[in-house]
C-alpha cells in the first residue's frame, strides 16, 4: 500500500516562488504606476466616472513595495537545499 | 443570459489590460514548465514530495477555497444581507480551521496517508473508503466543470468572448500546468492568484469607501435607503435575513451549530481538496501550521468582500434598483453582479487587467484545486487500491498525468452540458455538499472513539448524506419554509446527529477492528510522541508554534466580532 518513495529533493530549490511573486508585481507595479503618471484623465474609471482617486498611481506603487518586499525576503533568507544523505 | 446584461456590464478593456493579463498567464504557464523538473515520483505530482514551507500551503490553503464561486457569492451575500455575511468567516471558517491545525491533522500526517480518504481506508476498511473515494472523486470533476462555465460567462459578459473559446483556453491552460507541474504548480499558482485578488479587492474598497464617504457614509446610505432593514444588514447578529429563521435565538443557534459546526467543519476538516494542501508541507509542524497560517488572511480578507458587496448596492444605480425591488426588478443584473458592477465602475484601465487577471485566476485556480485532488483520489485510493496494484511507482505517476487529462476533459464536457442545464449544475453542486456534512461526524468518532466498527463508518456515511438530502428535498417541497442557506444549515445539522446516533448504534453490534490495526488513527492508541511535531531548524521559535498562531487568530476573530457586533 504505501509504496511511500523517499522523494529525491534536487528540484525543490530550483525556483524561489518569493521571485516569481516578486516579478509578476513589479511588472504589475510598473505598467500600472506608469499609467497613471501618464494617462490625461488621471481620476477616471474605465467607464468614464470620476472616481476622485489616481488609483493607477496609488496601487502601483503599493505593488511596488510589495515587489521589492518579497524580492528582499528571498533574498535575505535563500531557499536551503536539503542537504542529500 | 440576458441581452441587456451583456451589454451593460462590459468592461473597456484596453491594450494595457490585455498586456497584463497575457503577463499574468505567461507567469502561469512558467510556474507550470519549471515545477516539471521537481516532479519525479507520484509523491511528487501528488503532494510536492512533501516538501513545501508552510507560508506556501498555508496561503494556497484559502485561495483553493477562494476560488470565483466564493468571491462572486459572497460579496453577493454582501450586497443583500449585508455584516451577517461575516459568519462564513469568523464562525463558518475560522474555529474548524484552528480544529483541523490542533487536533486533527497529527492524525494525517502522522499517519503518512496521501489523502483524506486513504485515512478512512485505514480506520473503517473498504466499505467507508469506496464510498468517500467515489462520491469525492465524481464531484471534483464535476465542479470542475462547474467552474470552467462559470468563468465562461463572466469573461463573456466582461469581454464579451464566445462561451466555448473561453471554455478551451481555461482549460488547456490549468491542464498544461497540473499536468507539468504536478501539486507544487497547482500551490504555487493558488498562492501567486491569492496576492492578484488581494490587489483587486483591497483598491475596490478603498475607492468605494472614498466614493461613499467612508464607513459612516455606507452607514448613513444603507439607513437612507431602506431604514426597515438597515439595522440587519448592519449589524452581524442574530444574523435572521441570512438565515431566514424569524426567531432570533433559533437564527442565532442555526448559524452557530449548522454552519459553525456541523458544515465549516465538515467542509475544512474532511475535503481532500484543502486538506491535500496541508499534506504536501514539508513537515508536521508545517502541516500543522498550514491551516493556522491561512487562518489569518482568512479572517481579514472578508472585510474586502462584504464591504465591496454593501457598497455596489448603494454605489451602482442598477444594483441599488434591483435591491429597491426585492430582487424581482429585471434589469440585466443581480447580487451576483455586485464584484463586476463595482469593477466597471471604479477602476481605471490598468487596474481593470489586474483585476480581469485576478478574476479569471480565481475560477482557474478553483478548477486546478478540483483537478489536482481528483486526480490523486482516482490514481492512489480507485486506481492502486481496486484496479491495478502494486506497479512500480512510474506506472502510477504516468496514471496520474493521464487521468488529469481525462478529467480535463470531462470538465470541459461538463462546461458544455452545462451551458443546457444551468439549474441541474446548480442543483449537482447542492447535491455534493450532502455528502460533506455528515464526513466531520464518521471522522471525530472514529478518531476519538476505538470501539465505532467499519460497518459504522459506512452506514453512518449514507444514512447522514440521506438525512441532508431528505431535509433539502422538503424545504423545496414546501413543507418546510426555510431559506437556501437556513436549509442547508439545518440539513447538515440532521446529518451529523443521524450519523453520530447510527454509528454509535451500529458499532455495539458489530465488529470493531483489533487495536493493533489503529495505532496512529485513534487517539486512545496512538503513542503521544507520533503525534508530536519536531521543534528544530525551520519549525523552532515560539512563533511556530501551532497553539500560538491559534491563540492569535482566534483573539483576532473575536476582536473583529465585537467590532462588527
Amino acid at each position: 500500500m504505501s509504496s511511500e518513495v523517499s522523494s529525491p529533493k534536487r528540484g525543490a530549490g530550483l525556483f524561489d516562488l518569493r521571485l516569481i511573486i516578486a516579478v509578476l508585481f513589479g511588472i504589475f507595479g510598473l505598467v500600472v504606476t506608469i499609467t497613471g503618471l501618464v494617462v490625461k484623465a488621471k481620476d477616471v474609471s474605465a467607464s468614464g466616472i470620476n472616481v476622485g482617486v489616481n488609483v493607477n498611481l496609488w496601487t502601483g506603487i503599493a505593488m511596488l513595495i510589495l515587489a521589492a518586499l518579497m524580492a528582499l525576503w528571498a533574498l535575505l533568507r535563500p531557499v536551503k537545499l536539503p542537504a542529500d544523505g | 443570459m440576458q441581452v441587456l446584461g451583456a451589454a451593460s456590464l462590459r468592461l473597456s478593456a484596453g491594450p494595457i489590460d490585455y498586456i497584463l493579463i497575457v503577463v499574468y498567464f505567461a507567469l502561469v504557464l512558467g510556474i507550470g514548465a519549471m515545477a516539471r523538473r521537481s516532479v519525479s515520483s507520484s509523491l511528487d505530482f501528488f503532494l510536492s514530495g512533501r516538501s513545501l514551507p508552510a507560508w506556501v500551503t498555508g496561503l494556497a490553503f484559502i485561495s483553493a477555497n477562494l476560488g470565483a464561486v466564493e468571491i462572486f457569492g459572497m460579496t453577493a451575500n454582501g450586497a443583500q444581507y449585508g455584516l451577517p455575511t461575516v459568519h462564513y468567516y469568523w464562525i463558518g471558517a475560522i474555529p474548524a480551521m484552528v480544529f483541523l491545525g490542533l487536533v486533527m491533522m497529527p492524525f494525517y500526517y502522522g499517519s503518512r496517508v496521501r489523502s483524506v480518504p486513504e485515512f478512512m481506508l485505514r480506520r473503517f476498511g473498504r466499505f467507508a473508503h469506496l464510498v468517500n473515494a467515489i462520491s469525492f472523486a465524481l464531484a471534483q470533476v464535476l465542479i470542475a466543470g462547474v467552474n470552467l462555465y462559470a468563468l465562461a460567462t463572466v469573461v463573456n459578459v466582461l469581454l464579451g468572448w464566445p462561451l466555448w473559446v473561453s471554455i478551451i483556453v481555461a482549460a488547456v491552460i490549468v491542464l498544461a500546468y497540473t499536468t507539468l507541474g504536478g501539486m507544487r504548480a497547482a500551490v504555487y499558482n493558488e498562492v501567486m492568484q491569492f496576492f492578484v485578488i488581494v490587489a483587486m479587492l483591497v483598491p475596490l474598497t478603498l475607492v468605494g469607501l472614498h466614493q461613499v464617504g467612508g464607513w459612516s457614509g455606507l452607514v448613513d446610505k444603507i439607513n437612507a435607503i431602506d431604514p426597515s432593514t438597515a439595522a440587519a444588514q448592519l449589524h452581524s447578529w442574530p444574523g435572521t435575513n441570512i438565515t431566514g429563521i424569524g426567531n432570533a435565538t433559533l437564527s442565532v443557534l442555526g448559524i452557530v451549530f449548522g454552519l459553525g459546526f456541523v458544515l465549516s467543519f465538515g467542509y475544512w476538516t474532511t475535503n481532500f481538496a484543502e486538506v491535500q494542501r496541508a499534506l504536501s508541507a514539508r513537515s508536521m509542524s508545517a502541516a500543522r501550521r498550514t491551516p493556522l497560517i491561512g487562518a489569518f488572511p482568512k479572517t481579514l480578507i472578508v472585510l474586502v468582500i462584504v464591504i465591496p458587496g454593501m457598497l455596489a448596492a448603494v454605489l451602482s444605480p442598477e444594483l441599488a434598483a434591483y435591491k429597491a425591488s426585492g430582487g424581482t426588478l429585471n434589469n440585466g443584473v443581480t447580487y451576483n453582479n455586485a464584484i463586476e458592477l463595482l469593477i466597471r465602475d471604479l477602476l481605471p484601465n490598468g487596474m481593470l487587467g489586474v483585476a480581469i487577471a485576478g478574476m479569471v485566476a480565481a475560477f482557474m485556480a478553483g478548477m486546478a484545486a478540483n483537478v489536482s485532488s481528483f486526480n490523486t483520489v482516482f490514481t492512489y485510493d480507485i486506481w492502486q487500491t481496486y484496479v491495478v496494484k502494486d506497479r512500480p511507482d512510474e506506472y502510477y505517476l504516468r496514471v496520474g498525468r493521464i487521468i488529469t487529462v481525462v478529467g480535463c476533459l470531462v470538465a470541459i464536457l461538463t462546461a458544455f452540458i452545462a451551458g443546457g442545464f444551468n439549474n441541474l449544475m446548480n442543483y449537482l453542486q447542492t447535491l455534493f455538499s450532502f455528502f460533506n456534512a455528515p464526513l466531520f461526524a464518521t471522522f471525530i468518532l472514529g478518531m476519538f472513539w476505538k470501539r465505532m466498527t467499519p460497518m459504522a463508518g459506512g452506514i453512518g456515511l449514507i444514512m447522514g448524506t440521506v438525512s441532508a438530502v431528505t431535509v433539502d428535498a422538503l424545504n423545496r417541497a414546501h413543507v418546510m419554509n426555510l431559506s437556501d442557506q437556513g436549509a442547508s444549515f439545518l440539513g447538515a445539522i440532521a446529518a451529523f446527529v443521524v450519523d453520530i446516533v447510527l454509528s454509535v448504534a451500529i458499532s455495539y453490534v458489530t465488529r470493531p477492528k483489533p487495536d493493533a490495526e489503529l495505532s496512529g488513527l485513534v487517539w486512545s492508541l496512538t503513542p503521544r510522541d507520533a503525534l508530536r511535531q519536531a521543534e528544530v531548524g525551520e519549525d523552532s521559535g515560539w512563533y511556530r508554534r501551532p497553539a500560538v498562531l491559534a491563540v492569535g487568530v482566534l483573539v483576532l476573530a473575536v476582536a473583529l466580532s465585537i467590532v462588527f457586533w
